[in-house]
């Protein structure tokens, strides 16, 4: 846990781009596994704890201190997992669990005995440590990485592109074994399920008129209407659907209208869009419904969702 | 009638003790430039708070000088004045005040950490304890300061190729944390900015070993790489600073344990290492002086005054004019 929160302290102060992927190379090559794994996992957010919520973490604290006095702290220091981290009053000197130690714990605890547990790992952590068990715990990190610097970090450290990450990535599951036995040419590319492989996509850009468009064969080229939506790419398995987003982000959950729609086995390429009766709305509507954790009734009903179809990259397992 | 207003004028005496403005006599707890200003008719202090008073002032910073020593009482009238240690810099003193009715005491800023350079804080009984309360939450848990000097000690030696320029007051801090460094074995020079050489001669001048200490100014890059360099914090966000390449950022201070912050601030190597008292050592301050009344004068006083509160105290914020808040109250 000393290395992990070291790391994470370390990604929170340097400003830098590089500097930062210089850390995650470092810890990467030197932290053991499955600690290295469960770290990537936080860092892309892929590791979450359903019973620990902010709300449960200061219930804790609130045991052992003035709910008053918590307030005022809070209301200065701006962020809960360091408000708790920095007044936490009880200092011991016991050893903590490592990373995948305290992972293990938190998934198999059973309920009753969560909070206890907690308590006593606040206690025997110094002020850095405690923060990042809060950090970890509530999978709300906010230190400046996303998950694509990490994988932009990863690539590095295994002399491959972010392309061929991104192409396996949503197929890997954490502590990441055959991933970083791969990176370290100890192992062979992991294999995993076509329609969870992103495959990165040809973006469309603009033509010189003057320069490119007389040099163009009419005959050559199909012409697409460019719509105003974002493009996707649907993965269509038996048991699973996905749907990336052009960075490879795993968007499906936030359309489940849409994802409910599509079956069978294939990778489409397309357009995402917003209407009723596949009338696209603006851009501005189909906004309504990006980033969002849970879609009510309501906004299903006023932005319902569906894809314009571009092309399909596989049918089935052929291509 | 109390001994002492709110606004810190001893009636009796005819003495405001720190003010803001100038006055026919001051009593004055310590030289940092939000307590002890200039053009006063007299000043009444330590030997090294005038001693430190005229380094910035000048002789003629204020009319008439006189120095008491620690725990030596003076009889003014009806009020006897005694100064004790503090902890906060060289010369610091709380100062007591004395009729056959009433004690008050005025802590100044103070700590209650080990500072090699100065002598240790008395807490002073009391019936009214006016307090400072800089760091006044209880998230401000200082760690041993000897821990927070080995981090830069391992910083330096894991980047034996770049500056590391560490922003600390010129006043205190610079002295406090170069002794540190001395007392867990770096003897290698430490370079200063040019503001911190009279303060560091000052201390030096009193018996404080220092060790090799050098001016900054006038070296090229390649002589200050892999050296530990001090300068104020305004002068780490400067032109000043573009004379180190690469430099590792640090800052010695109180307000260091807030990561949020140390981002704001743009420090990579935060050392948490404070010359005011932390939650713990005020609230253990105020058990200590048995005071049944509290005066809060500066820093976070809403928290101070509730735990006060739940002990049944009295308390009162005192909102002094003039003095620093925040990152410049060091």
């Amino acid at each position: 846990m000393k290395r992990f929160a070291a790391f994470l302290e370390s990604l929170l102060l340097t400003p830098g781009r590089n500097q930062k992927i210089g850390y995650m190379v470092e810890y990467f090559r030197d932290a053991p596994d499955p600690d290295r794994g469960y770290a990537l996992a936080v860092l892309t957010g892929n590791l979450s704890f359903r019973q620990v919520k902010s709300k449960f973490l200061k219930d804790v604290v609130l045991e052992k201190v003035d709910p008053v006095l918590f307030d005022m702290s809070y209301d200065y220091v701006g962020d809960l997992a360091e408000t708790i981290a920095l007044i936490w009053p009880e200092h011991g000197n016991s050893n903590l669990p490592t990373l995948s130690g305290l992972v293990e714990e938190l998934e198999s605890v059973q309920p009753a005995k969560l909070a206890p547990l907690i308590a006593e790992h606040l206690s025997s952590a110094t002020p850095t440590e405690r923060w990042a068990i809060v950090k970890l715990a509530t999978g709300n990190l906010r230190i400046g990485v996303s998950a694509r610097l990490a994988k932009t970090a990863l690539a590095e450290f295994g002399g491959k592109t972010l392309d061929e990450i991104e192409h396996i990535w949503h197929g890997l599951e954490p502590p990441y074994l055959d991933l970083f036995a791969w990176l370290e040419g100890r192992g062979a590319l992991p294999e995993v399920h076509r329609h969870r492989i992103f495959h990165p996509m040809m973006l469309a850009h603009p033509v010189d008129e003057e320069k490119e468009l007389p040099a163009m064969n009419p005959a050559e080229w199909q012409a697409e209407w460019k719509w105003d939506g974002i493009r996707v790419q649907l993965g269509l398995g038996e048991a699973e659907k996905t749907m990336f987003s052009r960075t490879g982000d795993n968007i499906a959950h936030t359309f489940p209208d849409l994802v409910k729609t599509v079956n069978g086995s294939a990778v489409l390429d397309g357009e995402l869009l917003v209407g009723r009766d596949f009338m696209p709305m603006s851009f501005n509507a189909l906004q309504q419904r990006l980033n969002r954790k849970t879609v009510s009734t309501k906004m299903l009903a006023d932005y319902p969702a569906f894809v314009r179809v571009y092309d399909m990259l596989f049918d089935g397992d052929k291509s | 009638m109390n001994l002492l207003r709110h606004d810190l004028y001893v009636d009796p005496i005819k003495a405001f003790i720190d003010p803001h403005e100038p006055v026919e006599r001051a009593l004055i707890t310590h030289a940092h430039g939000d307590h002890a200003r200039s053009g006063h008719g007299s000043v009444l202090a330590t030997p090294d708070t005038i001693g430190l008073m005229k380094l910035r002032y000048g002789e003629d910073g204020a009319k008439k000088w006189q120095a008491v020593d620690y725990e030596k009482p003076i009889h003014l009238g009806p009020v006897t004045v005694t100064f004790y240690p503090a902890g906060h810099i060289l010369g610091s003193a709380q100062i007591l005040l004395e009729t056959k009715d009433q004690r008050i005491c005025v802590s100044g800023d103070y700590k209650r950490y080990p500072d090699k350079t100065i002598p240790a804080f008395v807490p002073v009984p009391c019936d009214i304890f006016v307090t400072e309360a800089t760091f006044g939450l209880p998230v401000f848990q200082h760690p041993d300061p000897l821990g927070e000097a080995m981090k830069l000690l391992k910083s330096l030696q894991r980047f034996p190729d770049q500056s590391h320029l560490i922003a600390v007051y010129a006043l205190g801090k610079a002295q406090r944390l170069i002794g540190l460094m001395r007392e867990i074995g770096y003897t290698a020079p430490i370079y200063l900015h040019g503001s911190m050489i009279n303060m560091c001669s000052y201390y030096q001048s009193r018996g404080i070993d220092l060790g090799d200490l050098r001016k900054a100014t006038g070296l090229t890059k390649d002589e200050l790489k892999g050296q530990l360099v001090l300068a104020p914090p305004s002068a780490t966000k400067e032109v000043w600073s573009r004379r180190l390449s690469e430099p590792i950022i640090g800052m010695a201070s109180g307000w260091m344990t807030v990561k949020q912050r140390i981002k704001q601030r743009g420090v990579e190597l935060p050392l948490v290492i404070s010359d005011h008292a932390d939650w713990n050592e005020l609230t253990q301050t105020i058990r200590d002086t048995q005071a049944e009344e509290i005066w809060i004068t500066h820093g976070r006083e809403d928290a101070l005054v509730y735990w006060c509160q739940q002990q049944g105290l009295k308390a009162a914020p005192l909102h002094l004019q003039g003095r620093e808040e925040e990152e410049e109250a060091e």
